[in-house]
């Protein structure tokens, strides 16, 4: 303990060894604060929660710094479900101690838990809601909400005393008895809830004495000046539970479920099965539009396939085609132009000229370029390879001379008539009799009025 | 018998968490010791 005045720490004495201060006031004082918190204490173990406040809000009138006192005071309140009172008995005990006290675990454990502490302040908000109600005359709205609010917080007593008081106004008794012998276990000295059971136990024995009054004779004793209503003295019974209440309650339960059977899932199934039905249809109506258009699809497909086979035909054909073209074809031509710049004389030139086709090739320039070749040199040259020809005749080098001649037929020249001629001569020569009739037969319808062909004739006579 | 109307105007509101600093800052704090003290004080100046 210290000095009061100086705050240096004080012994046994009663002054104050710095100050000088009597201290013996002060310390009355505090023996007095402990005698109540001991007093507070022990009231607090056997539940008699009002005398504990009583005796420790005493205690805390002496010394106001009596944490024991505080604190303990702040644990009544919680447990009487006022938690906004003992929040505040915790923080001024921790003002006056903020060190090592048992506040700190008070207030830690409510922080800890935010839900908890918003649901107390939810409760008192309801309680508050209720007691506004019940003043305005609105009982029943008062008693829902009182329900909740007790449903919540057990310990909430002055919400089961307002509940209880309510329950009282609208001839509840046996809820209200019921609802203050709870909160008599928590608080057994509360003198409002010991008031309203007086009360309720008065208005039994009233009514049970009004009972006795209508069913029997009334037995009345003198005693001494008064006259006194001698009334079986009875206490209160909790009513027992009537089997009939459950009885009916399962029956009707069971009706209850017997008609849900019979009326409400039969309509429930019907229900089900038409929206099943309609699903159905709708399914079924999908599937028509997914199969037409399935349908146009592969036709399209089929349309698509047809084009496509077209198109391979023609390109088939397009490979057969260019397999066809002989790329070579240009080639000799090309060979005659060639020897012909290089002037390579006009027997070789006219040789590569006899190589090309000249009908296979499409080309107009090519043709005309072949054209002029042939007609510059052709006419000159024919002669001179007839005279070759002739020469390997009359040498009896028949193979050889009808290859020769057969080059004046191909370059068209003046002396066919002869060369064809001879050729069939050489053939003949050569014991071709066919070959000899096919060459002299074409004298004769090619050129009948040549003597080549008159020739011809006689030497036809004379292979028949 | 109860009044149930003079009953029910002893129920007071109870504070809500918001008021709970105002109801700590509004306690009168006052005890004997306070007293004792001020006693003291002025018989000292006396």
């Amino acid at each position: 303990m210290n000095c009061p005045s100086c705050g240096s720490p004080l012994t046994k004495k009663n002054k104050c060894d710095r100050c000088g201060t009597n201290v013996s006031l002060i310390q009355k004082s505090y023996r007095i604060s402990n005698y109540f918190y001991n007093k507070g204490l022990e009231k607090a173990k056997i539940r008699d929660l009002t005398g504990t406040i009583f005796v420790l809000q005493k205690s805390l009138k002496f010394n106001k710094e009596n944490t024991n006192a505080r604190n303990l005071l702040g644990l009544v309140y919680y447990e009487m479900g006022e938690i906004v009172a003992a929040l505040s008995e915790w923080v001024l005990s921790k003002h006056f101690q903020p060190k090592d006290n048992d506040a700190d675990i008070y207030i830690n454990d409510i922080q800890a838990n935010p839900t908890r502490l918003e649901t107390a302040n939810q409760t008192i908000k309801k309680y508050n809601a209720a007691l506004m109600a019940a003043k305005q005359g609105n009982d029943d709205l008062a008693i829902i909400q009182l329900k909740k609010v007790t449903n919540l917080n057990h310990h909430f007593l002055r919400a089961h005393h307002l509940l209880a008081l309510l329950y009282m106004r609208n001839n509840e008794k046996e809820k209200a008895y019921r609802l203050l012998q709870k909160i008599k276990k928590i608080d057994v000295t509360n003198t409002t809830t010991l008031r309203y059971l007086s009360e309720l136990t008065e208005t039994q024995e009233q009514r049970e004495g009004r009972d006795t009054k209508d069913t029997k004779d009334t037995q009345r004793v003198d005693s001494g000046n008064d006259n006194l209503k001698i009334s079986p003295v009875s206490t209160y019974r909790e009513e027992k539970p009537n089997i009939w209440v459950f009885l009916n309650l399962i029956i009707g339960v069971v009706i209850g479920v017997g008609l849900l059977y019979f009326l409400v899932v039969p309509n429930v199934k019907k229900q089900a099965s038409q929206d099943y039905n309609s699903k159905i249809v709708d399914l079924n109506s999908d599937l028509a539009v997914q199969t037409k258009t399935i349908t146009t699809l592969e036709n399209d497909k089929e349309d698509l396939q047809k084009q496509i086979d077209q198109l391979n035909t023609d390109i088939n054909k397009m490979k057969e085609e260019s397999k066809a073209f002989d790329e070579t074809l240009y080639d000799d031509l090309f060979a005659a132009i060639k020897s012909y710049v290089a002037k390579e004389g006009n027997d070789v030139i006219i040789q590569k000229l006899l190589k090309v086709d000249i009908t296979k090739i499409e080309r107009q320039s090519a043709v005309d370029v072949y054209n002029t070749l042939k007609d510059e040199l052709f006419p000159a040259a024919s002669a001179s390879i007839y005279e070759d020809g002739h020469n390997k005749y009359t040498n009896r080098k028949y193979e050889e001379a009808i290859q020769i001649l057969q080059t004046v037929v191909d370059i068209n020249a003046d002396k066919v008539p002869d060369a064809l001629y001879f050729i069939g001569r050489s053939y003949q020569m050569l014991s071709d009799k066919e070959n000899a009739t096919k060459f002299y037969n074409e004298v004769i319808d090619k050129y009948p009025d040549t003597e080549r062909a008159s020739q011809a004739k006689s030497k036809l006579q004379e292979l028949q | 018998m109860i009044d149930f109307e003079a009953e029910l105007e002893k129920f007071q509101p109870s504070l809500e968490i918001e008021q709970a600093e105002d109801a700590i800052y509004n306690n009168d704090m006052t005890d004997v010791t306070d007293i004792l003290k001020e006693m003291m004080q002025e018989m000292k100046n006396k």
